[in-house]
């Protein structure tokens, strides 16, 4: 791990979606750092922003309805000013992108390794060499039968191969993050484990740090350095992933850990979390978990929550000052 | 990809092969009778009976089907048509190449200016280029085309004398024919263009393509565009046959004498044999653009070879 050398640093970023009747907010003052090497892993519920943060980052949000607002710093420059040229050069180069599901991401009427090729090319490399290097790639990502398999269809790959080759895809150019939206969602378990597996390892090989989406909190206690977590658009919480499994601070991240399944079952039914989350057309204060928290009082509706630092590592964003108590 | 091709050949050869028995019998069970057009009205019946046996229209239908059939086959002999009194494929031989070049450079031209121009469309949809493509193209091809024709004969032949009226000896009298025919066939082939890119754009692979570093255009030409050339060209070899039917109005408009020319006088004069030949060049045609259009297909979208043949790695 790089002793604390940043390489992404997100600045109050605020994505907004224009819809109909003016903006959806879904993504607010969202920041938090990314160290070189590092795994970091952003978990929250469906919808919480989390994946809108992560096409933020390299201007890939599929509608072009987005205002994006904030900075997002990377290796001394703002993304969120650069042109789609510059842009251009930063994709894949210097951050590559691995999606939930990689059937879909692949396009169907190319075998997987011209794909792969196809961005090999891009620095100018010869034909010849750039093919050498898919194949060396297929077998960096542990592909069985790479020299066989780069001539294969999409559609003749399972999907743990599939994922492999996006990953071999994006890894190709040697970026410094790799960015991966629920890269296991897809997956049978076993896969799940062995991609992980994977993408740990290629961290450990290249040092290139990883921004892992992921609504699955036993993967990120497997995978993660340091975690974030999302709700409603927000971070509500983010420290080490010990800081988080361990002191859970923020009333929503609470619930969450009551919420994961426990080996024991003296342990009783798993708990849920009453409501669901607001609608966020208008930009307005106050905490956006008040209205499902237990502990919320007039102030948290009215007013933005301030952000408390337990430690050097670990943050969250609420009134209470400890925490709140156990079993709330 | 061989079986593949095998497959659909063997498949197209047996639709041919109903579609001429259905023609065949379909003129058999149609009131009129060719002996008496021949004889005239007020032939003699055993004047009837000489010609229905010269002729081989006394024999059982079955006999009468295989026989045309093998004519066909090993002589190319359509038969004899009843007005003209001259052997039917040498008045459609000469008809073919005319009305096939007037298709082919028509289709051409029309995908070449459509295409683009959907690409552009799905591509700033809304913008005014969009706007200002699909509303004329949509305009101009609720024209008639017979109208359209007669409006650019007069303009262009007759006003400003920069193209011949009619006739079919020079490449300039194409001219008007083949913009009628682009004109009435835009709208659709700009909207499919549009439709199909625009679901492409919607595809998560296209992310991809812009993740791994590709510029824009590199995602259109090579994605986008790529992945709607399958439906662009299955639509072209689809296109073919209807616009042959199509060409019937403009052919005769310009007084060019094409398939479509011989086929309404044939009708009008009951002349059988010529009606036979020209439904079945005409279906033949149609079959083989379909198995032309599987093969294009197969060539251009691997996922469909597999579905059919259940794969040949």
């Amino acid at each position: 791990m790089g002793e604390n050398s940043e390489l992404l640093r997100l600045n109050e970023l605020c994505v907004d979606y224009k819809v109909k009747d003016g903006y959806l907010s879904a993504v607010r003052n969202v920041s938090f750092s990314i160290n070189r090497g590092e795994i970091f892993a952003i978990v929250g519920e469906s919808g919480c922003g989390k994946s809108t943060v992560a096409h933020a980052i390299l201007k890939l949000l599929p509608e072009h309805n987005e205002v994006i607002r904030g900075e997002i710093w990377y290796d001394g420059r703002d993304l969120n000013g650069l042109s789609e040229k510059e842009l251009e050069k930063v994709r894949g180069h210097e951050i590559g992108m691995i999606f939930q599901n990689p059937l879909d991401s692949l396009n169907p009427v190319y075998t997987t390794g011209k794909q792969v090729q196809e961005g090999i090319l891009l620095d100018n490399v010869p034909k010849a060499e750039a093919w050498n290097k898919v194949i060396e790639m297929y077998r960096d990502v542990k592909m069985p039968d790479a020299e066989k398999r780069v001539n294969s269809y999409p559609h003749e790959m399972s999907g743990g191969m599939r994922q492999r080759v996006m990953i071999g895809m994006m890894l190709a150019r040697n970026p410094r993050l790799l960015i991966a939206d629920e890269p296991t969602t897809a997956l049978d378990v076993t896969i799940e484990a062995q991609i992980l597996k994977l993408i740990r390892e290629l961290r450990d090989e290249h040092d290139t740090a990883v921004m892992m989406i992921t609504h699955n909190f036993g993967l990120v206690s497997e995978i993660a350095d340091r975690v974030a977590v999302m709700y409603a658009g927000e971070v509500v919480e983010i420290g080490t992933v010990f800081d988080i499994f361990d002191e859970p601070k923020h009333p929503y991240t609470r619930r969450l850990m009551q919420a994961l399944p426990r080996t024991t079952k003296a342990q009783g039914r798993l708990k849920t979390i009453d409501g669901s989350v607001p609608r966020l057309t208008n930009h307005k204060k106050g905490c956006r978990f008040a209205n499902r928290c237990a502990y919320a009082t007039e102030r948290c509706r009215t007013e933005d929550p301030p952000v408390n630092d337990v430690s050097p590592s670990h943050s969250y964003r609420c009134f209470s000052e400890q925490g709140v108590k156990e079993n709330g | 990809m061989k079986d593949y091709v095998i497959k659909k050949l063997l498949l197209g050869v047996a639709l041919i092969f109903c579609v001429s028995f259905l023609v065949f019998s379909m003129i058999y069970m149609m009131p009129g009778d060719p002996a008496s057009i021949m004889a005239g009205q007020l032939s003699s019946r055993e004047n009837l009976e000489a010609i229905r046996h010269e002729y081989g229209f006394d024999r059982p239908f079955l006999v009468q089907y295989f026989d045309w059939i093998r004519k066909i086959l090993f002589e190319r002999d359509f038969g004899i048509s009843y007005k003209y009194r001259l052997p039917v494929w040498g008045l459609i031989k000469t008809r073919i190449p005319i009305s096939l070049k007037l298709t082919v450079a028509t289709l051409i031209i029309e995908n070449l200016v459509a295409v683009p121009l959907g690409l552009i469309c799905a591509y700033k949809k809304d913008s005014l280029i969009d706007r200002l493509a699909v509303g004329t193209s949509l305009v101009l091809t609720a024209v008639p085309s017979f109208w359209l024709a007669a409006i650019l004969m007069l303009v262009f032949a007759v006003n400003l004398k920069l193209v011949p009226v009619a006739g079919f000896e020079s490449w300039r009298n194409y001219i008007l024919p083949i913009v009628t025919g682009v004109v009435s066939g835009l709208a659709s082939t700009i909207r499919l263009t549009k439709s199909e890119a625009m679901d492409a754009l919607r595809e998560k692979y296209v992310i991809t393509a812009y993740a791994k570093g590709l510029t824009k255009r590199g995602v259109l030409v090579k994605h986008v565009l790529r992945n709607s050339l399958i439906i662009i060209a299955v639509n072209l070899f689809l296109q073919l046959p209807w616009l042959i039917s199509g060409y019937i109005i403009i052919e005769n408009v310009f007084g060019i004498p094409g398939m479509g020319n011989l086929m309404v006088n044939s009708i009008v004069e009951q002349d059988f044999n010529v009606i036979q030949a020209i439904i079945l060049i005409i279906t033949t045609l149609t079959v083989v653009c379909n198995i032309l259009s599987d093969i294009v297909l197969g060539i251009l979208d691997p996922r469909i070879r597999i579905a059919v043949t259940g794969g040949d790695r």
